[in-house]
């Protein structure tokens, strides 16, 4: 769809605006740089994927995103909570991602030996 | 505890590249609008002049002067070129923000064209990057759909189109002139400046080329005002900087910090210290460029007057740190090997002064250099540098002579006592078994490859220094700890 004017940008905006508001789902970034995927971040999707349809958890929603700087700590994945709260975890692997999938999907700690610390706002 | 700041990589990890909707989300396009419908051109000129933006490819030029050069020519054509040819050794940050936040790299491309009255921007990629490639082939199909490229954008009578060109990967294509010379097909040699491509670039047209990291700045800054960015930063060099931290480092990582943060803060602070507690001893940015910042200068703010005063540079933002076990004499050969892969060829100075300069530090780390030959690396150095037509000519001495500035004791030892302090220079080392310790279990005469260890079963071995090709089997195999390295 073609945006003629501002004012139609406007509304697209407006809708797109809503539309993230009514999202209460918990959002997993998972960083999908070309860094992010060579430390194996898609084998962690995967996992964390089956994870999601293994436990039937609902409103969880999976991102790819860019690299977000990390790189001591790939593959690294942001989980943002309906509330605005997030955290960042590091040094993720197949093995611990069902752990992690536990800690902080499901029971949405913000706390934990996978979280790292966050260096910018 | 120092925090960064994050403007030219504000979306990165944090929406996805692929998802337009999410770009407008995160204020993307604001500043396209703000910049058609309520600014003349000159007025965002204006905007970028004032907010004293300068070239994040490394050089550091003003951003708002590059633009209004090419606005003031008049010709029926003109070209916005976006640099994403990252070449340093170690550097990827621009990768980082295409593969992260791809629109914001293509607004602020057709903002330049509207600013100085282009039509058309080629983005000029490194075929290496595929991913890259990949979201920014998206991105631009997706902003065509919406109408934010093409013809009459957004009901404007403006229009704009970006194609992507690949470059095969050659270091010296980073520079502007020569990038333009590939881009028209021929072979990628810088020309002589002036005139600038501001005046005749790209098929001869008025043209400016802006590196990513400096494209991924424009849209805040049109949507918070000059004022705002002049806050972030140092009075001459406003903003941030995106750095890649590699290297010796704890956290190694890509960082955006305001300009004037200190280098040990970025060390100590962000970065997380040195690795395995080990001492500090140096940090090389500007690439093979640049050159390196010791500890006496750890605490110099770092923005490009301040590193250029001190015989480093900016450059793109590579950033690798080294610690008391790397020696400055070969991590200045390894900058020059790489020199002379990428040296075009075009200037003998360049070409040939280059791969003489290596052989002298080549005598330098196997001991086999003369006493006076400081000198002559300073003589070729300076001819090096004065000879050369293009900056990858004029600055590729750079880290050899700002490591002989700083660690002209270690290169002294090098010649005079054939000795690699860090014992990185294998030729200068030698390897001996201590009698007292060595009880003879022949494990390392059994391993040596050239069999140059002799002994009898239980009696202590010797190494034949004449014979000996300095691996370190020996050393590794030995669980006596009876030999030792000088």
């Amino acid at each position: 769809m073609k945006i003629k004017n501002v004012n139609e940008f406007y509304k697209l905006r407006d809708e797109i605006k809503k539309n993230m508001e009514k999202n209460k789902n918990i959002k997993v970034l998972i960083g999908f740089g070309t860094c992010g995927q060579a430390a194996g971040a898609k084998k962690v999707e995967e996992v964390i994927k089956k994870e999601i349809s293994d436990k039937n958890l609902k409103n969880v929603e999976l991102i790819r995103v860019g690299c977000v700087g990390y790189c001591y700590a790939e593959p690294t994945v942001e989980v943002v909570y309906p509330n605005g709260n997030s955290v960042i975890l590091g040094h993720l692997t197949p093995e611990n991602t069902p752990d992690v999938v536990e800690i902080h999907i499901m029971n949405k700690a913000l706390e934990s030996q996978y979280v790292i610390p966050r260096n910018f706002e | 505890m120092i925090k960064q700041v994050r403007i030219a990589l504000r979306n990165c990890g944090r929406i996805n590249p692929e998802s337009i909707e999410e770009y407008i989300n995160a204020r993307g396009y604001e500043a396209l609008i703000l910049s058609l419908f309520e600014k003349k051109p000159e007025d965002v000129i204006k905007i970028i002049t004032d907010s004293g933006l300068r070239g994040r490819g490394g050089g550091g030029f003003p951003t708002g002067l590059k633009w209004a050069a090419a606005a003031k020519e008049k010709s029926d054509e003109k070209f916005v070129i976006c640099n994403a040819d990252e070449g340093d050794p170690g550097a990827f940050m621009d990768r980082a923000v295409l593969e992260g936040d791809p629109f914001s790299v293509l607004e602020a491309m057709t903002i330049a064209g509207y600013c100085i009255g282009a039509n058309k921007g080629i983005i000029y990629i490194r075929a290496e990057y595929p991913l890259a490639i990949e979201r920014l082939k998206f991105a631009i199909e997706k902003a065509e759909e919406y109408g934010f490229l093409g013809k009459n954008i957004l009901g404007s009578n403006f229009s704009f189109d970006i194609e992507l060109k690949y470059g095969a990967g050659a270091f010296v294509c980073g520079e502007e002139t020569a990038l333009i010379k590939s881009i028209e097909g021929k072979r990628g040699e810088p020309v002589v400046k002036p005139p600038y491509p501001a005046q005749k670039g790209l098929w001869g047209k008025p043209t400016i080329v802006n590196n990513v990291e400096t494209f991924a700045n424009i849209c805040p800054i049109i949507i918070n005002g000059p004022e705002w960015f002049r806050k972030i930063g140092t009075q001459k060099s406003p903003g941030t900087k995106v750095f890649a931290l590699a290297g010796k480092i704890n956290k190694v990582g890509l960082i955006e910090i305001p300009m004037g943060t200190t280098l040990r803060e970025v060390i100590y602070e962000i970065g997380g210290g040195i690795k395995n507690n080990k001492e500090f001893k140096a940090v090389q940015t500007g690439g093979p460029s640049g050159g390196c910042i010791t500890k006496e200068n750890i605490d110099t703010p770092i923005d490009y007057d301040n590193l250029l005063a001190i015989g480093s540079m900016m450059g793109s933002g590579g950033m690798i740190v080294m610690d008391e076990d790397d020696c400055m004499v070969n991590f200045a050969k390894f900058f020059l090997e790489f020199i002379i892969d990428e040296s075009c060829g075009k200037c003998t100075p360049c070409r040939v002064g280059n791969k003489r300069l290596h052989e002298l530090l080549e005598q330098i780390t196997t001991g086999k250099a003369e006493d006076n030959i400081i000198p002559r690396i300073e003589m070729l150095c300076n001819t090096i540098k004065k000879a050369s037509l293009c900056g990858l000519g004029q600055t590729s001495p750079n880290p050899v002579l700002s490591t002989l500035r700083y660690f002209r004791d270690e290169y002294e030892e090098h010649i005079k006592d054939k000795k690699c302090r860090s014992r990185v220079c294998k030729s200068l080392l030698r390897y001996q078994i201590v009698p007292e310790k060595c009880n003879g279990c022949t494990r390392c005469a059994r391993n040596c490859p050239v069999q140059c260890i002799s002994g009898k079963p239980k009696e202590p071995h010797v190494i034949n220094q004449d014979e000996c090709i300095k691996c370190g089997v020996c050393y590794t195999h030995c669980k006596f700890d009876a030999i030792i390295v000088s």
